[in-house]
C-alpha cells in the first residue's frame, strides 16, 4: 500500500476551513469572492483576509489550501483571474485549481512552482487529455470529470503521470463538467464563465391545489403533493432530529432539487412523467474507497463549497475514520453508523456510486 | 461570409447519412462539411469505405472536408477508434485535448487542418493566442458564448472563427445514455435505442411546455438557435464562418435560405418568417445576445 488516501475538503467560509482541517481533511479547497470560481453563490466564498488566515490555519497544522480559481473567464473576466493567482501564490496557497488555458498559462509562465491542478470543469476525461495539460503546463494533480468508470479510471493512472483525484461525496452533477448548460439556457448565467448553477434567485416555489410547484426563471421544475413532499410533517415526528435545525434540514433537502437536472419532465417517447435526467441521489463513495485506491486514486474530494461548517466537519470525520481504518487493517469497513451520518445530510435522498461501478 | 455544416449530432442511420452528404450536402452553397461522429461511439457506423465515397463525392464539388472526431472519451478504444479514418480528411475537428494530443504527436497527420470544435472551451482571446501554437485553422466557438466575446476573440487573435447559426443547442453531454435510460436500460445495453429516435425524443416540462431533447448522452434545446437577424454584426467582427448544424428534413431549404441572405437576395425579416416554419419548437437567439438560451429577441 502507498501514501494514504488523501483527503480535500470543500470549505465556503472560514469556520469550514477550521473545521475541516480539525476533523482531519489533508487539505481544503475555497475560493475568492469572484467571478473566478465555479461556486459564485453570494454568502459563500472567501474574502482576502479570511483566505490568508485558513491558509495560515492549515499550515500550522500541518495541512494544504487549495484555491478554486476554476471559470472559464471571457475577456472582461481575465482581471479578476490573474489577480487571484497574484493572491494565491502571494498568500503561499498549496495549489491552485484551474480549467481556461489562458489562466493556466498565466499561472505556469509567472509562478512555475505553484502547483497547478486541472480542475474537473476541464473535462479531462482520458489520459492523452491529461497528458496535453501535464506537457503544456506542468499540472500536478488531475480530478477526473464524474463520467468515467473504475477500469477507466485504472487506464487513466496506469497511463497519465499525475496524481489522480476524484469525487467520493456530495452533490451529484450527473452531466460532462464544463460541456453542462441546462442552467444557462433557462437563466442566462453561464456555469463556465461566472460560475453559478440553477441560482437559488432565479428558483420561485409556487402553492395552488395543494401543491408545492419550483419554478426556474419561469420554467416549472417540479411539483410535489403534500402527502409526496412531507417536510413539516417528517421534522414534526423527529426522523431529522439529529439535523441542527429546521432551516438546516430545508437546505439539505433543497440542495439536491433546486436543479434544472433534478426537476420532473414528461418524455415524448413513454409520455411519462419523470426525473427523466437525473434523480435526486448524491454521491456517496465511501464503501468503495478500497476499489478507488486500487484503480490508482491518491485523493478524494467532497463536494459542498455552498455547504455549511457542520456538514464539512461531519462529512471529513466519516471519510477520515474509515480511511485511516482501512489503511491499519486493510479492511474496508464502514459502520451503520456512518453512513447513517452520511445519509443525515442529504435528508431523505438515496447515495449513489455515480458511474463508478459501470462496466 | 462562407455557410458550412456541423456534423450530424442526431442518430441516423447508415443510408439515410450517406446519401445526405452525398446526394444533399455535395449539391449546397456549403464550403466546408464536418463529417463524423461526436456524440456517441456507437453510433459510428460507417466504413473507411462509406468515408471514401463521401469525401470524394463532397471534394468533387468543390467542398473542404473535415472530420468530426467525438467529444466525450473516456478510454484508450475510443481515442484510437476516432483517429481511424483521419487520414481521408482535410483536416479533424478536434472536440478533446486527448484528440488534439494524439494529433500533435502523430507525424502521418502533420499536414492535416485542425479545427478546434465547440466542445474545446475556447472563450476568451487570450486562450485563442494560446492555441495558435498548434496551428488550428479554424476555432468554433462554443455555443453560449456572446457576440461581445466572440468580438473579443476575434479582435485580439487572428484565428478564423467559425459561429453556429442554425440549430439545436447543446445543452449537456454527459456519461448517461438519456434516451437508453428512458427505456430503463443502462447506456452499456442501450440497444442502440436512438437509432428509433433521428430527431432525438422531446422532454417537455409537466406543465407541457417544450423544452429539452434528449439525443443519447447529450441533451439539446427544443428550440432551434437562429442568429440570421444578427448577420451584420457577425460581419463587423470579421467572422468568416457561419455554421449550420442539419436537421433530419429541412437543411437545404435552410441553407438555401442562409445563403439568401448572405448574398443580399433574400431580406432578413422574411428569411427569420421562412425559417420559422423550419423550426416547431421555435427559434431562439438568446445566448448570442447574452439572455437565456431560450429567448428569442427580435432584431
Amino acid at each position: 500500500m502507498t501514501d494514504n488516501l488523501k483527503i480535500y475538503a470543500p470549505a465556503g467560509n472560514l469556520a469550514s476551513i477550521i473545521r475541516a482541517i480539525d476533523a482531519g481533511a489533508d487539505a481544503v479547497y475555497a475560493g475568492f469572492r469572484s467571478a473566478s470560481n465555479l461556486r459564485n453563490f453570494s454568502g459563500i466564498n472567501l474574502s482576502e483576509g479570511d483566505m490568508r488566515e485558513g491558509i495560515w490555519y492549515a499550515h500550522k497544522k500541518g495541512r494544504g489550501v487549495f484555491i478554486t480559481i476554476n471559470s472559464y473567464p471571457q475577456e472582461s473576466e481575465l482581471p479578476a483571474c490573474y489577480k487571484a493567482v497574484d493572491d494565491a501564490w502571494r498568500m503561499k496557497a498549496d495549489a491552485i485549481i484551474v480549467s481556461d488555458l489562458a489562466i493556466l498559462d498565466y499561472a505556469h509562465k509567472n509562478y512555475p512552482e505553484l502547483k497547478l491542478h486541472l480542475s474537473v470543469q476541464a473535462g479531462a476525461s482520458n489520459s492523452e487529455a491529461i497528458n496535453f495539460f501535464k506537457d503544456n503546463f506542468n499540472i500536478s494533480t488531475v480530478i477526473l470529470p464524474r463520467v468515467v468508470t473504475l477500469d477507466e479510471i485504472r487506464g487513466i493512472s496506469n497511463n497519465a503521470d499525475v496524481e489522480i483525484e476524484v469525487f467520493a461525496f456530495g452533490s451529484l452533477c450527473i452531466n460532462y463538467e464544463g460541456k453542462c448548460f441546462l442552467s444557462p439556457y433557462i437563466t442566462g448565467e453561464s456555469t463556465n464563465t461566472i460560475g453559478t448553477c440553477s441560482t437559488p434567485k432565479y428558483l420561485k416555489f409556487g402553492e395552488s391545489g395543494g401543491k408545492l410547484s419550483f419554478t426556474m426563471n419561469g420554467i416549472k421544475m417540479n411539483e410535489y403533493a403534500a402527502d409526496e413532499l412531507e417536510l413539516m410533517p417528517r421534522i414534526k415526528e423527529g426522523r431529522y432530529q439529529k439535523q441542527e435545525s429546521e432551516t438546516q434540514w430545508a437546505d439539505n433537502f433543497l440542495i439536491n432539487r433546486r436543479q434544472i437536472c433534478k426537476g420532473r419532465y414528461i418524455d415524448s417517447a413513454t409520455k411519462k412523467r419523470s426525473y427523466a435526467l437525473q434523480s435526486p441521489v448524491y454521491l456517496n463513495a465511501v464503501d468503495i474507497i478500497d476499489k478507488l485506491i486500487d484503480a490508482g486514486v491518491s485523493s478524494i474530494k467532497i463536494e459542498g463549497r455552498q455547504r455549511n461548517e457542520a456538514y464539512v466537519a461531519k462529512s471529513v470525520s466519516a471519510f477520515k475514520t474509515v480511511i485511516d481504518e482501512y489503511h491499519k487493517t486493510g479492511v474496508l469497513s464502514v459502520t451503520k453508523e456512518t453512513m447513517r451520518s452520511l445519509n443525515e445530510l442529504f435528508a431523505d435522498i438515496q447515495p449513489s456510486h455515480t458511474c463508478y461501478l459501470c462496466k | 461570409m462562407e455557410l458550412t455544416l456541423s456534423p450530424v449530432y442526431s442518430a441516423w442511420d447508415k443510408q439515410r447519412l450517406k446519401n445526405f452528404y452525398i446526394k444533399g450536402a455535395a449539391n449546397m452553397d456549403v464550403s466546408t462539411v464536418y463529417v463524423g461522429e461526436v456524440i456517441c461511439q456507437k453510433r459510428a457506423l460507417l466504413s473507411n469505405q462509406d468515408y471514401k465515397d463521401i469525401v470524394s463525392a463532397l471534394k468533387k464539388s468543390g467542398k473542404t472536408v473535415y472530420m468530426a472526431s467525438l467529444a466525450l472519451i473516456t478510454n484508450k478504444d475510443e481515442l484510437e477508434r476516432t483517429l481511424q479514418f483521419a487520414h481521408l480528411f482535410d483536416g479533424i475537428e478536434v472536440n478533446s485535448f486527448g484528440v488534439l494530443n494524439l494529433i500533435i504527436k502523430d507525424e502521418s497527420l502533420k499536414d492535416k487542418d485542425i479545427i478546434f470544435g465547440p466542445f474545446m472551451n475556447i472563450y476568451n482571446s487570450v486562450a485563442t493566442g494560446y492555441i495558435k501554437k498548434f496551428n488550428p485553422a479554424r476555432l468554433v466557438i462554443p455555443y453560449e458564448v456572446p457576440y461581445d466575446t466572440i468580438k473579443g476573440i476575434t479582435q485580439g487573435a487572428d484565428i478564423p472563427v467559425e459561429v453556429n447559426a442554425w440549430g439545436h443547442l447543446s445543452t449537456a453531454l454527459s456519461w448517461r445514455c438519456y434516451t437508453a435510460r428512458t427505456f430503463e436500460l443502462g447506456r452499456e445495453d442501450c440497444r442502440k435505442k436512438c437509432f428509433d429516435f433521428p430527431e432525438g425524443i422531446l422532454l417537455n416540462t409537466i406543465d407541457d411546455e417544450d423544452l429539452y431533447i434528449m439525443n443519447g448522452i447529450q441533451v439539446l434545446s427544443s428550440k432551434i438557435h437562429c442568429i440570421i437577424e444578427q448577420l451584420d454584426m457577425l460581419k463587423e467582427a470579421n467572422v468568416p464562418y457561419l455554421r449550420i448544424t442539419p436537421a433530419y428534413h429541412c437543411t437545404a431549404d435552410v441553407v438555401n435560405i442562409y445563403s439568401g441572405v448572405v448574398n443580399g437576395n433574400i431580406d432578413k425579416k422574411e428569411a427569420v418568417k421562412m425559417l420559422d416554419a423550419y423550426a416547431e419548437h421555435g427559434l431562439s437567439n438568446g445566448w448570442f445576445l447574452g439572455k437565456p438560451g431560450w429567448e428569442y429577441i427580435a432584431a
